[in-house]
């Protein structure tokens, strides 16, 4: 298990895939109205700064992920009951991705089946990624990537019929407190939630500095995420996209040149493969966690339950699907918010003084 | 209904412990037991409909007496 190594490619490329997990369909920053794109653009540049907090509390402790280096940081029994904080707080994440992939399955792919049958499905192909290991999914990322960014790329230029450029005038007519909420919004979901990153990436021997793979990762995620809500809000209107739950699929679906018609299904293969992603890091972020405080030193064994759990969790997490979206969009930010950025900042504040004092007991000796 | 999720969590129960027993750990075989466990007595609990407390709820009332619901 420690021999897992992942290419400096395959972790910009996993950034990047995770980054657009739920955001191509949910969209991001929606309360910024027809400024989303400008809130998105805003967060993505605060973001850097909190992945370049991120990459220097990695590069303090090579070879360590989050959890060991809470637990050198603050003690061990300090360290532990952050940790449990941080697990619970990606393991209820978890639930509502599950909860996502539920609803979007329930309202518009199978609408007469109940859900428990496809989810449970993918819940096996999580574990199968769980028991594979980091290695097995950087490689089959790499492999689907051109795929999706292709995809991604490819069909808003196809919906340039549709669009039209007064949907998105006037310009920061809502006054800019709608707007810089929006940024707060879309900055701690889905951008904020790199922390999860540095709770798995132990493993990695060949990547000298995380530095270059989550900004690269995360300008390229953050520009694939500005062009399809630019899209959306031009095909749509800002009125049909606060109304809807999924936009991108309503925004696809009127897509219509000659053979190319009902698109959709490019849609939901992104959404498959981006939100299988993002559920498998998470996962391995919480399993890995629960094996460090318990002293394990294997994460496998303990996939299945985790993931049940975690499937569990998501039928009662929100009763409804209006209930997510109310979540989401006003919730969420706020209580996220202490996990990816105070904690993180917290850390990195001890980390640094305790660099410090080790560096002048060096200098002194 | 929930005859059919103790089936399969047993059946899983048994594949997963098989290397597991092998390895003669036994912390971990209980740890993994004990999770399991935990993880079926939820799945049975809501397939028989039973309303679990979400803590959704509680971060959600948290949340909104302190911003208000003006979002």
């Amino acid at each position: 298990m420690k021999n897992e190594i992942i290419s400096e490619r395959q972790t910009t490329i996993l950034i990047i895939l995770f980054l657009l997990g739920n955001s191509l369909l949910i969209g991001s920053g929606n309360q910024a109205k027809q400024d989303a794109w400008i809130a998105i653009i805003i967060a993505i540049s605060y973001s850097i700064i909190l992945v370049l907090m991120f990459s220097r509390i990695l590069s303090l402790y090579p070879g360590k992920d989050l959890f060991d280096i809470l637990q050198i940081v603050m003690g061990k029994f300090i360290g532990k009951i952050f940790s449990i904080l941080m697990i619970w707080f990606v393991f209820h994440d978890a639930a509502l991705i599950f909860r996502i992939i539920e609803d979007f399955t329930n309202t518009l792919v199978f609408p007469d089946t109940p859900v428990i049958l496809p989810i449970i499905f993918f819940a096996m192909l999580v574990i199968w990624a769980l028991k594979a290991g980091i290695e097995v999914l950087g490689r089959w990322a790499e492999y689907f990537s051109w795929i999706i960014i292709l995809i991604v790329i490819i069909v808003p230029v196809l919906s340039i019929p549709q669009m039209d450029i007064s949907r998105l005038k006037p310009i920061l007519s809502n006054g800019v407190v709608t707007l810089l909420k929006g940024a707060f919004s879309s900055f701690t979901y889905p951008f904020g939630q790199i922390i999860v990153f540095t709770m798995v990436f132990s493993n990695i021997s060949k990547v000298k500095n995380h530095k270059k793979a989550f900004i690269v990762g995360l300008l390229i995620g953050g520009g694939l995420i500005v062009l399809t809500v630019l899209r959306n809000l031009l095909v749509l209107g800002n009125e049909t996209v606060s109304r809807l739950y999924f936009h991108s699929t309503m925004a696809v679906s009127l897509i219509r040149l000659g053979f190319l018609q009902r698109l959709e299904m490019t849609v939901i293969i992104v959404f498959l493969v981006c939100a299988f992603i993002k559920v498998s890091i998470v996962s391995f972020a919480v399993c890995n966690g629960i094996s460090k405080i318990f002293g394990f030193d294997d994460y496998r064994f303990i996939a299945t339950p985790v993931v049940l759990l975690m499937l569990s969790f998501s039928f009662f997490v929100t009763k409804s699907t209006m209930e997510t979206q109310f979540l989401i969009s006003n919730i969420w930010q706020y209580h996220s918010f202490i996990f990816e950025v105070i904690i993180p900042l917290i850390i990195f504040i001890a980390a640094e003084i305790k660099n410090r004092k080790l560096v002048i007991k060096s200098v002194s000796k | 209904m929930f005859l059919l999720i103790i089936i399969a969590y047993i059946i899983i129960m048994f594949l997963e412990s098989v290397p597991l027993l092998k390895e003669k750990n036994n912390v971990k075989t209980i740890f993994y037991f004990s999770l399991v466990i935990f993880s079926m007595i939820i799945s049975i609990l809501l397939s028989l409909g039973v309303q679990l407390p979400s803590p959704s709820n509680q971060i959600k009332d948290i949340i909104v007496s302190i911003f208000g619901k003006s979002n």
